[in-house]
């Protein structure tokens, strides 16, 4: 039995120094057995870490991937044409899809939302450069891009909180989006444009579409993936609609043009989240990932 | 254990949901539990006591995921292995070369102890994995040979209450009755004092630990008037405020002293939950206002009566799950809200105490068990704030009293112990690290 001569505690056989004052053990027993009760000294230190995969190495992987093919299609158009012509579209095409598939991997904190508006952004700037491209006019892509800026408002509307939401329904809210696309359609081609004719069924397009979403997210889709679905769906017939009501009223046809576009995109992300939204798997990852 | 296509989620339980946004080297957020038997360990029995129990704990093999608004546990079917033990208790827990697993089971010698990032559960949860973890390994060696009754049974179905959040099944029932005091702010604007002291090279701690008698110490308890818990964190108080008198020689400079002590929400509430569900309670105290530790003891007393009524928990069970409630803020991406914590924690959170103690009361287990079991430690980690932690355990006729710093000096804990021999008590101290 050995005690502290200072502090007067007794001490276990193994310790040689008091661990209050480190005077040391007079007489201490020093067998093999008791210096073995000693733990082992070693510890894990962070280098034992391994390396996490670092994500920006595939996002530089896809940018030099898109590079690539962009520079091949403008060397191609040059060859062929002595100019750049035609390459601007699929170049065009890279640059947005670079945006929505590479330039996430650079970003160290994504978030759905900032995503989302940096890929609206993109698809204005695309749909803008392609109708100045092909036509030398942004007649039809400001009315697309008019309709993905409505699209992002609507869906700036989802990640208002509840509270407020409350006070502000999503009926309303459509309300007063559609309210604010008569307002600017009226302000931006008002004088080419038939109020009854144009804006009015706009009107009333976007108020039936705004009503009947609801009601079907409310009833059957309130999960994230039900709501994005619902509200792919309506962007497709809303721009559908839009484009036949234009064609109509300024060629006197029912032949739509740039909503085809806008089709091409979103029929494809309809199908893919409503696949998402069947498989239990994937169902399961989106939402652990996005519980509240 | 083979891949499961659909692998099991849970969310994080109130209380853990600050914890990976806090987690550093210096701040493991890990508690230690250990059992010394009376025979060497077997590795390899330890390592299949471990996995025959995994299963009846599935809320604890899990890896920690990141999600877009919160953290989630995920199912973890990796091997499960025991680790050698080592002079550094409480060590953070590197996920990448634990299989992704947030516990450690550790052997050395005699000993067996469970490692737990407090994201998992809190010091009843991880007590009674461990009993099971042991008991399994008895049973293993032939030194137990029946199940036993106070131990959880590793052929019964998780209870699913065990896995639930216990803190807002508490307010979901109370919501009726509740009697909330509004009129609160979560943290006050007194910082308290911080032991001031180089800190030791990154993830050591000093472990001491005193072994005293449970009858003498309940015997002067008594007759100060207090429980061992009141006394030990009264002698600690006392400990702290003659520490910044020699920190700090300028009194109108001294801080008030608090310490944190962790309640063990199970005494008030029954839920039989398995995942964290304690709370603290820290009692301020003005050095200006107090002469001697009967004084101490009268103020914490005091603290401790006002603040362990029904009123007051509901009020800080609401209190945790402000964040977790929070319409706006629960809809915050989770490394923003991560980013938040850590600064309230470092700049509000830590500074409200100056040190822990935590009690984990009588462990008593099953005499045929207890026949091979020679003592049951607690250690709880150090902050790089408070520098200081203390934990006590109580098994058969000993209290053990561990101290855990990050700091060189010992003054605490000489303190204590050299105060409690004066009073004469027999105090015998072993160390760890």
């Amino acid at each position: 039995m050995a005690y502290c001569i200072k502090c007067g505690v007794e001490l276990s056989e193994y310790i040689k120094a008091c661990p209050l004052c480190e005077t040391e053990v007079l007489n201490g027993t020093e067998n093999e057995e008791i210096i073995n009760s000693d733990y082992p000294d070693y510890r894990m230190s962070p280098k034992d870490e391994t390396k996490r995969v670092k994500h920006i190495f595939a996002g530089k992987i896809l940018s030099v991937l898109f590079f690539d093919y962009a520079i091949i299609l403008l060397i191609l158009n040059i060859l062929i044409n002595k100019t750049v012509s035609w390459s601007m579209i699929p170049v065009l095409s890279l640059v947005l899809c670079w945006f929505g598939v590479a330039y996430p991997f650079f970003r160290k904190h994504n978030t759905f939302f900032r995503l989302f508006t940096m890929n609206c952004i993109a698809v204005i700037v695309y749909l803008l450069s392609l109708n100045l491209i092909i036509s030398g006019d942004i007649l039809w892509s400001r009315i697309a891009g008019l309709s993905i800026a409505l699209l992002w408002v609507i869906m700036a509307g989802f990640f208002i909180p509840e509270r407020i939401r409350k006070i502000l329904p999503v009926t309303v809210y459509y309300i007063l989006s559609s309210v604010i696309l008569f307002v600017v359609i009226t302000l931006l081609i008002g004088n080419q444009l038939s109020i009854f004719q144009v804006v009015l069924p706009l009107t009333i397009l976007l108020l039936v579409l705004s009503l009947v979403s609801y009601f079907v997210i409310v009833a059957r889709a309130n999960d994230f993936l039900g709501m994005s679905s619902v509200i792919l769906f309506d962007i497709s017939v809303f721009c559908l609609v839009l484009d036949i009501i234009i064609v109509h009223y300024t060629k006197g046809t029912y032949m739509p043009s740039w909503s085809i576009i806008v089709n091409i995109v979103t029929i494809p992300l309809f199908a893919t989240v409503h696949t998402i939204k069947k498989s239990r798997e994937l169902k399961s990852l989106i939402s652990k990932k996005l519980h509240r | 254990m083979h891949k499961t296509k659909h692998p099991k989620w849970y969310q994080l339980d109130t209380s853990a949901k600050i914890y990976p946004a806090m987690e550093s080297i210096r701040n493991p957020a890990v508690f230690r539990l250990s059992m010394r038997l009376d025979k060497k360990i077997d590795p390899v029995i330890l390592n299949t006591a471990l996995e025959d129990i995994r299963d009846r704990f599935p809320y604890y093999n899990v890896s920690l995921k990141k999600g877009l608004f919160w953290n989630y546990l995920q199912q973890n079917t990796n091997p499960l292995h025991v680790w050698t033990d080592s002079r550094y208790p409480c060590e953070r827990i590197y996920r990448d070369s634990n299989n992704d697993y947030l516990y450690k089971v550790k052997y050395y010698e005699n000993n067996i102890a469970t490692e737990f990032f407090h994201v998992l559960t809190d010091g009843f949860g991880g007590m009674e994995h461990l009993k099971c973890l042991v008991q399994r390994y008895l049973f293993l060696t032939g030194d137990v040979k029946e199940k036993l009754d106070d131990i959880i049974d590793i052929d019964e179905a998780p209870d699913i209450q065990e896995q639930e959040d216990a803190f807002l099944k508490v307010l979901e029932s109370e919501k009726d009755t509740a009697d909330i005091d509004k009129k609160r702010s979560l943290f006050s604007n007194n910082r308290t004092y911080q032991i001031k002291g180089r800190l030791l090279p990154m993830g050591e701690l000093k472990v001491v630990t005193g072994i005293v008698s449970s009858e003498e110490l309940k015997k002067l308890s008594r007759e100060h008037d207090a429980t061992i818990t009141q006394f030990l964190a009264a002698l600690y108080v006392e400990a702290l405020i003659l520490y910044q008198s020699h920190q700090i020689k300028d009194k109108g400079n001294h801080r008030n002293v608090g310490i944190q002590i962790p309640v063990n929400m199970r005494k008030y509430y029954p839920y039989r939950c398995m995942r964290n569900f304690s709370l603290f309670v820290t009692p301020i105290i003005d050095p200006r206002e107090v002469h001697s530790l009967d004084d101490i003891i009268a103020k914490i007393k005091e603290f401790m009566k006002e603040h362990l009524t029904l009123k007051h928990l509901l009020t800080m069970v609401d209190d945790n799950c402000s964040l977790a409630k929070h319409t706006i803020l629960k809809h915050v991406p989770v490394d923003i809200k991560n980013f938040a914590i850590k600064y309230i924690d470092k700049t509000k959170g830590s500074t409200q105490f100056s040190g822990t103690i935590s009690n984990m009361g009588m462990i008593k287990l099953p005499d045929s068990m207890s026949a091979h079991v020679e003592n049951v430690l607690v250690q709880i980690g150090a902050k790089p704030q408070s520098k200081l932690s203390c934990s006590l355990s109580g098994y058969k006729d000993k209290i053990y009293i561990s101290f855990g710093r990050n700091v060189k000096s010992a003054f605490i804990e000489k303190h204590m112990f050299t105060s409690l021999v004066k009073m004469s008590i027999k105090v015998k101290l072993m160390s760890t690290s």
